[in-house]
């Protein structure tokens, strides 16, 4: 898979089915890292499209600096923040649609993390606090460094691995009371 | 969920939106800014216009107004002298002040007696009995109230004499407050008697009684006290006609007399008409002469009006004719 750079590179230039690419390859990992602030796979999905509108009409300067990946969601969190701002008194779903937003998401869930075993921990990373939940789906899932983590989530490195410490010892207890073998991950 | 490309074509959707929004706005805010600064410019045009020179009646004198003309008269063989006239007006002064002429003559000797350059004669007159002021043209009917019948009176020319008069009285206004006072229509009981007759009449008008029914009390006074001003302004305007048709010693002899009188002789009708005082020093300036004005001036300080713009202030109030309700 092209790691997007060289798709962004064809939209620039003027080839639409460059950006068309990177929403294939990164829609729903973008979804479910967006989900991870919102709690809500309908919102995500909107605010993931809402990162790719701001991408093709604002056409951000990608330096390369960092992974594209890392660059796609960092431009996803800032999108999500402005969104955060705005609705700052978050509405409580209605339980009807919190049963079709878990559907969702688990059709979410198959599609990009396909293994078994990775979704059930993804579901276990839910009862989680939101930036552990955050920092573990970006270095679990996305494949994240530590670097890379710390620039989509606008925190230094030191406080992203004591993050990720964190983040692993709350989600071992959860585990633990899930019954749920976690040696091999 | 929607497929990627659901999301692509929603997106590609979402930029042409954009783009038209975009573009929208830009001409908008290209509209706006044409429009802003069309007017601007259009301002500031019409200000520099109306600080220039444009709209004014009499032109600058660039050299300062100072007209000097040299005369050189050749005597060879007849006379042994060269006479060079120069004749200096001053120009008006900024401030509304009068420069006084100067007149100066002298006489140089020629070296030689024959061929070569005789002697000179340099003499400056005095400028012609009327000098310009400035100042701004009044704004009432005062020049219409001359007509061609007094071919003495022009515009914008006042004698020095009577400016110098205005000044030392420190009142321009209560010049033509005596020029009114003057008049024998305006003794204080037929113009009052006059006056009050009219008001009657006006108060008793449809629109004057329904105003009071309304109770409409504000709109009530002021239209009674706009109907006074002008009543007295209509009555002061026969009086400076009629005056206009003295002769200067009948004049003199009028406003000599106003002296003299007692203040509660006085009209409020004069003092409701204080503001037009340019007529007055036109009129002045046309009817009297210099001399006359200028004894006139030495015996103002009797006038009660031309000790005291407060005593003015106070007469003016108690007779309730305050205009600038």
């Amino acid at each position: 898979m092209d790691n997007g750079a060289s798709s962004y590179r064809r939209f620039l230039d003027g080839d639409d089915e460059g950006i068309v690419e990177i929403i294939r390859d990164y829609k729903d990992g973008l979804i479910l890292y967006l989900n991870g602030y919102v709690n809500n796979i309908f919102v995500a999905e909107e605010l993931m499209e809402e990162t790719f509108v701001k991408i093709v009409t604002k056409k951000p300067k990608f330096t390369e600096k960092y992974a594209f990946k890392t660059w796609l969601y960092t431009i996803g969190r800032n999108v999500v923040m402005d969104y955060l701002r705005h609705h700052k008194r978050m509405a409580d779903t209605p339980i009807d649609d919190l049963e079709h937003c878990l559907v969702e998401e688990e059709s979410v869930e198959r599609s990009c993390l396909r293994e078994e075993q990775k979704i059930a921990l993804h579901r276990a990373l839910r009862k989680l606090r939101e930036d552990y939940r955050q920092v573990l789906y970006l270095t679990y899932f996305d494949g994240f460094s530590n670097a890379d983590a710390a620039v989509a989530m606008n925190k230094s490195r030191r406080q992203i691995e004591n993050l990720v410490y964190r983040a692993k010892q709350a989600l071992k207890t959860q585990l633990e009371k899930e019954n749920f073998v976690y040696e091999e991950l | 969920m929607k497929s990627y490309r659901e999301i692509a074509d929603s997106v590609f959707a979402r930029r042409e939106q954009y783009v038209i929004a975009q573009r929208k706005k830009k001409q908008l805010v290209t509209r706006v800014t044409a429009s802003v600064g069309s007017v601007a410019l259009v301002s500031l045009a019409g200000i520099a216009l109306l600080r220039s020179d444009a709209f004014r009646e009499t032109p600058p004198i660039s050299d300062g107004g100072a007209t000097t003309t040299t005369t050189h008269i050749p005597t060879e063989g007849e006379d042994t002298t060269t006479t060079t006239v120069n004749t200096t007006v001053p120009a008006p002064t900024t401030d509304g002040g009068v420069v006084a002429p100067t007149t100066t003559a002298t006489t140089v000797p020629t070296t030689a007696p024959s061929k070569t350059e005789p002697p000179k004669t340099t003499a400056t007159t005095t400028a012609p009995t009327k000098l310009l002021i400035t100042g701004d043209e009044p704004d009432d009917y005062g020049a219409d109230c001359f007509g061609d019948e007094s071919p003495k009176f022009r515009y914008g020319e006042i004698s020095p004499l009577l400016k110098e008069a205005m000044e030392k009285n420190k009142d321009a206004n209560a010049i033509y407050a005596v020029l009114v006072a003057v008049c024998p229509r305006f003794d204080q009981a037929s113009a009052m008697d006059e006056m009050n007759k009219a008001v009657e009449e006006f108060k008793a008008t449809d629109e004057m009684v329904q105003l009071a029914e309304q109770e409409k009390w504000g709109e009530y006074h002021n239209r009674v006290t706009n109907f006074k001003v002008e009543y007295g302004i209509n009555l002061a305007n026969l009086e400076v006609d009629a005056l206009a048709k003295l002769s200067e010693t009948e004049l003199f002899d009028l406003v000599a007399d106003a002296y003299s009188k007692p203040s509660d002789e006085v009209s409020p009708i004069v003092l409701t008409l204080h503001m037009y005082s340019y007529r007055a020093s036109y009129f002045y300036s046309a009817v009297l002469s210099a001399d006359a004005i200028n004894e006139l001036a030495e015996r103002g300080t009797y006038m009660f009006w031309l000790d005291s713009p407060d005593t003015i202030n106070d007469v003016y109030n108690d007779s309730g004719y305050n205009v600038d309700e």
